[in-house]
């Protein structure tokens, strides 16, 4: 019976471990940072306040905040609709080829993306790819601003995130009851009420699985915006990295990454509420 | 006096609060082939479980061959089990999953591959040593699942509703077959069915399970022609229940009078008017009879049915609200709505007293 | 009607592809390409893949991200698959709360970590370096495994155990000889989640990489600010060939493995 109790131990204390000590702790770590001071030479006084939670509100934050919620909400809405149809599409092949085609939709999503983001420069810049081509074509007089701007952002984002939402979304449609489908069709609905009436109900939790696998990157991916914003764009990523690595002020990045994880789990309760399964997120 | 080789002496088992197995106790014999036959939820797997181990006993002692086993480890215990689903191991090869428990007791190799060989050809599987499960029916799957409980080489088999997930033939023929084995090995076999057909055909002795009890343990045929409660008689087989009230007693005959107000006359055995009585009669002992005698009324025959080997119908008496259940061997067809006398014969006719609520 | 919609629809998905698949094509062409500036094709070389070799950062940065991807798989699986075998079976004080703090790192945004990481290094004076960034590759790394693992396992019927101990075989027995192989697959795609991970991130390394401690993402990263040679092509290029590789061995042997034993 002790020998039993020692082994129990002896197994289950890697994941305790772990979880407190690099999980744990640090974000706790983080919490408490959130409350200190900063001095002015990057250093933090131990002092209590509520300052860096009350900077957030400051205007030019806001502003950069909901910058980010709207490039995020911007690049979830457009990967929902590229995934949507993408996946009905999808069912029309035969098993065998559709799994083949979702191990494609990985396949750039398991190479480095930063060398798939530089991909995009090479096409989009004034002297790229795209930009060459459709002058050569006479379709444009001078190369149009495809990135260092807001655009060159979601294309980036959705381009890296693309896969997050397709794999979940194909897994939700792919799981309808194609006879419930028809049996819709025998009752005389239509494409688009079949689609407002089955597969968007069937489907919601795939869907705001991907949401959630695809908006929270996208507030803190700070390496797109600064390669396809050309660094002039901030998003919260690059707020909380300049606060630790440029201006040094630790406590208000960490109120920020506080305010994150607390809009993160306000969200993941939405995705239980409506019926999704933690261990299906990011689940690949 | 046939020898006792596995005692449950007043077994429970509590789940959270609630008792699933209440004061069970049963002497299971060397060599015979003992049956568990109850509806699901009554307890009759897990009482299988309790004897291999998996479930750990609340209360009670189970022993084997006299040595007390209760707080043994289904690691260590010598009895093995035929899984509902076969459990086999699908990474392994048939002879890999027939060797496993012979490698686990680290049997020397050359025994070990002279025992697998056995119980292959015993259970006629020769040739499939080196197939994956999946490469098997479901008859060759449940072969591979015995080999691998038998060739164990111990005293007691548990087979836990081990032959439900085949279809209906197969299942007939494996039933014939695995009684075959039982005799051959003299191998103690522990069966769990909610299948009464398969309990019937296959058992020495059953035993009826009932919310966590034995309502009564027999032969097939005891447990058939006599049912000792009105839960047997209404698991087992077809009957048709009546309750009555005894009207006059003779010597030998007592009269009594059903609720439907049949008046019948049955065996006496030393009852008192005015005592309550459960009569239980099977459908396939009521007879059509041309004239009227004693235990013989008219009735209204609906919903006839011809199967070719017997002839179901109800029939409707009295103020037509309750209709018997009977079965015919004859060929005779009966046109539905027909007038006919039927006849109860008092032999065939089963008590249970009024303790039967 | 019907025969147009369906080339409609095929027209969609294949230009869902080319989307997908545009920058990676496009970075290999451009390290075949003569040329230094990856904006015109003039002809075909293979004078990026020579000078690459030669490219001492560039070379030690990807030592560095493969070893902190082939030793934080390693471990991340390793400890992931015993999580997850452990969370199942085992109850223990505190059990709900682990369980909830490892799905932290898979929903909070990387860079949360990647700063809660840092300031705990700089907490507990750690030097940063290759020691921090596998420590901080494994912590992101092992839930994923243990979603994965997790997933075969709840799908496991539990009779296969039974009849592991029903024949006689140990807790540590029955788990190397039933369970494991049986989780195998499981185990499999989570190291290769854990492994895919490592090899891309830039986040979580961007903050616990130290001075001497460069991977391939970060060194690319500063690249791109500076000016990007078509040797980091090559590079990019042979690195997605590995990956393809790896990927398309483990799909064969897993498929091979499941005709053989059906499913599992």
């Amino acid at each position: 019976m002790n020998r039993k109790k020692a082994f129990q131990i002896i197994v289950t204390l890697p994941v305790v471990v772990y979880s407190l000590l690099l999980i744990l702790i640090p974000i706790v770590y983080v919490l408490f940072l959130s409350f200190l001071k900063s001095d002015s030479f990057g250093g933090i006084e131990y002092q209590f306040t509520l300052e860096n939670y009350l900077m957030i509100f400051d205007i030019i934050y806001i502003k950069i905040l909901l910058k980010s919620f709207i490039i995020g909400l911007l690049t979830t809405f457009i990967c929902i609709c590229i995934s949507y149809p993408f996946s009905i599409f999808l069912m029309d092949k035969s098993e065998t080829k559709r799994n083949l085609l979702i191990k494609l939709v990985m396949i750039p999503f398991l190479t480095n993306s930063l060398i798939r983001t530089y991909g995009w420069i090479v096409l989009l810049r004034k002297s790229g790819v795209v930009n060459t081509t459709l002058s050569s074509l006479n379709l444009i007089d001078k190369p149009l601003n495809l990135m260092y701007n807001n655009l060159g952002i979601i294309i980036g984002m959705v381009y890296t995130l693309l896969p997050f939402m397709i794999l979940p979304v194909y897994s939700a449609v792919s799981k309808i009851d194609a006879r419930v489908i028809d049996a819709a069709k025998d009752l005389g609905a239509n494409k688009i009420k079949r689609f407002i009436h089955i597969i968007v109900p069937e489907t919601l939790a795939g869907v705001f699985n991907g949401s959630l696998m695809v908006f929270i990157p996208a507030i803190g991916y700070f390496f797109i915006s600064d390669i396809l914003g050309g660094g002039k764009i901030m998003i919260v990523g690059n707020l909380i990295k300049n606060q630790f690595l440029t201006a040094r002020n630790w406590p208000f990045g960490a109120a920020i990454s506080i305010f994150l994880i607390v809009f993160t789990f306000l969200l993941i309760r939405i995705y239980k509420k409506i019926g999704g399964k933690l261990d299906e997120l990011g689940g690949l | 006096m046939e020898k006792v080789i596995i005692r449950l002496e007043n077994v429970s088992k509590k789940y959270d609060k609630d008792y699933v197995i209440k004061n069970l106790s049963l002497d299971i014999y060397d060599g015979e082939f003992l049956t568990l036959l109850g509806p699901s939820g009554c307890g009759k797997t897990t009482v299988l479980r309790m004897i291999s181990g998996l479930e750990a006993v609340t209360e009670g002692k189970i022993y084997l061959e006299g040595e007390d086993i209760t707080d043994v480890s289904p690691i260590y215990r010598a009895v093995n089990t035929i899984f509902q689903n076969f459990a086999l191991f699908p990474h392994m090869t048939v002879w890999d999953n027939i060797n496993f428990g012979l490698k686990m007791k680290k049997v020397p190799v050359d025994i070990a591959q002279k025992r697998i060989k056995d119980a292959i050809s015993l259970v006629k599987l020769d040739g499939y040593e080196k197939r994956y499960p999946s490469e098997l029916s479901g008859g060759e799957q449940q072969r591979v699942a015995i080999a691998r409980g038998i060739v164990m080489n111990h005293k007691v088999l548990l087979l836990d509703e081990s032959l439900c997930s085949l279809d209906l033939k197969l299942k007939r023929e494996m039933q014939v077959e695995l009684k075959k084995l039982q005799k051959k090995l003299k191998m103690t076999f522990i069966y769990v069915t909610h299948d009464q057909d398969e309990a019937l055909t296959m058992s020495d002795r059953i035993a009826i399970i009932n919310n966590g009890t034995i309502e009564q343990l027999g032969s097939p045929r005891e447990i058939y022609h006599h049912p000792k409660t009105l839960f047997t008689a209404d698991f087992i087989g077809e009957s048709n229940i009546f309750k009555a009230v005894v009207k006059k007693v003779s010597k030998d005959i007592a009269y009594v009078v059903t609720k439907e107000g049949l008046l019948l006359e049955v065996d006496n055995n030393e009852y008192q008017i005015d005592d309550k009585l459960t009569l239980i009669v099977r459908p396939e002992n009521i007879q059509i009879v041309n004239k009227q005698s004693s235990n013989t009324y008219i009735g209204k025959i609906i919903n006839y049915i011809y199967d070719g080997a017997l002839a179901k119908m109800e029939v409707k008496f009295g103020d037509e609200k309750k209709a018997l259940k009977v079965t015919l061997f004859d060929d005779k067809n009966y046109e539905d709505d027909s007038q006919v006398y039927f006849k109860i014969p008092k032999e065939s006719i089963t008590i249970l007293g009024d303790n039967n609520e | 009607m019907e025969k147009k919609n369906k080339t409609l629809r095929n027209l969609f998905i294949i230009l869902v592809y080319t989307f997908l698949y545009l920058p990676i094509v496009i970075l290999v062409v451009f390290s075949f390409n003569a040329s230094k500036m990856n904006i015109v094709f003039t002809h075909f070389t293979f004078e990026w893949y020579a000078k690459l070799f030669q490219n001492k950062d560039l070379l030690e940065a990807f030592r560095n991200t493969m070893i902190i991807a082939v030793v934080s798989t390693a471990v991340s699986t390793v400890i992931g698959t015993m999580s997850a075998v452990v969370l199942q079976k085992y109850d223990f004080k505190g059990k709900d709360l682990v369980n909830k703090l490892i799905y932290i790192p898979i929903v909070i945004p990387e860079i949360v970590l990647g700063i809660a990481l840092l300031s705990v290094y700089t907490l507990f004076h750690l030097n940063l370096g290759m020691f921090t960034l596998i420590l901080s590759h494994i912590a992101f790394s092992i839930p994923f495994v243990i979603t994965s693992v997790r997933s075969t396992l709840t799908q496991l019927s539990p009779t296969y155990e039974q009849a592991a101990y029903d024949l006689g075989a140990g807790k540590i027995r029955t788990f190397f000889d039933v369970t494991l192989p049986l989780i195998m697959p499981g185990v499999i795609s989570g190291g290769t989640l854990a492994f895919t991970l490592s090899l891309d991130d830039v986040v979580i390394s961007y903050f616990t990489a130290g001075p001497g401690s460069n991977t391939l993402p970060l060194k690319i990263y500063s690249m791109i600010k500076t000016g990007i040679t078509p040797d980091v092509n090559a590079l990019s290029s042979l690195m997605l060939l590995v990956v393809i590789i790896v990927l398309v061995s483990i799909t064969y042997i897993q498929s091979k493995s499941i005709q053989k034993r059906g499913k599992v």
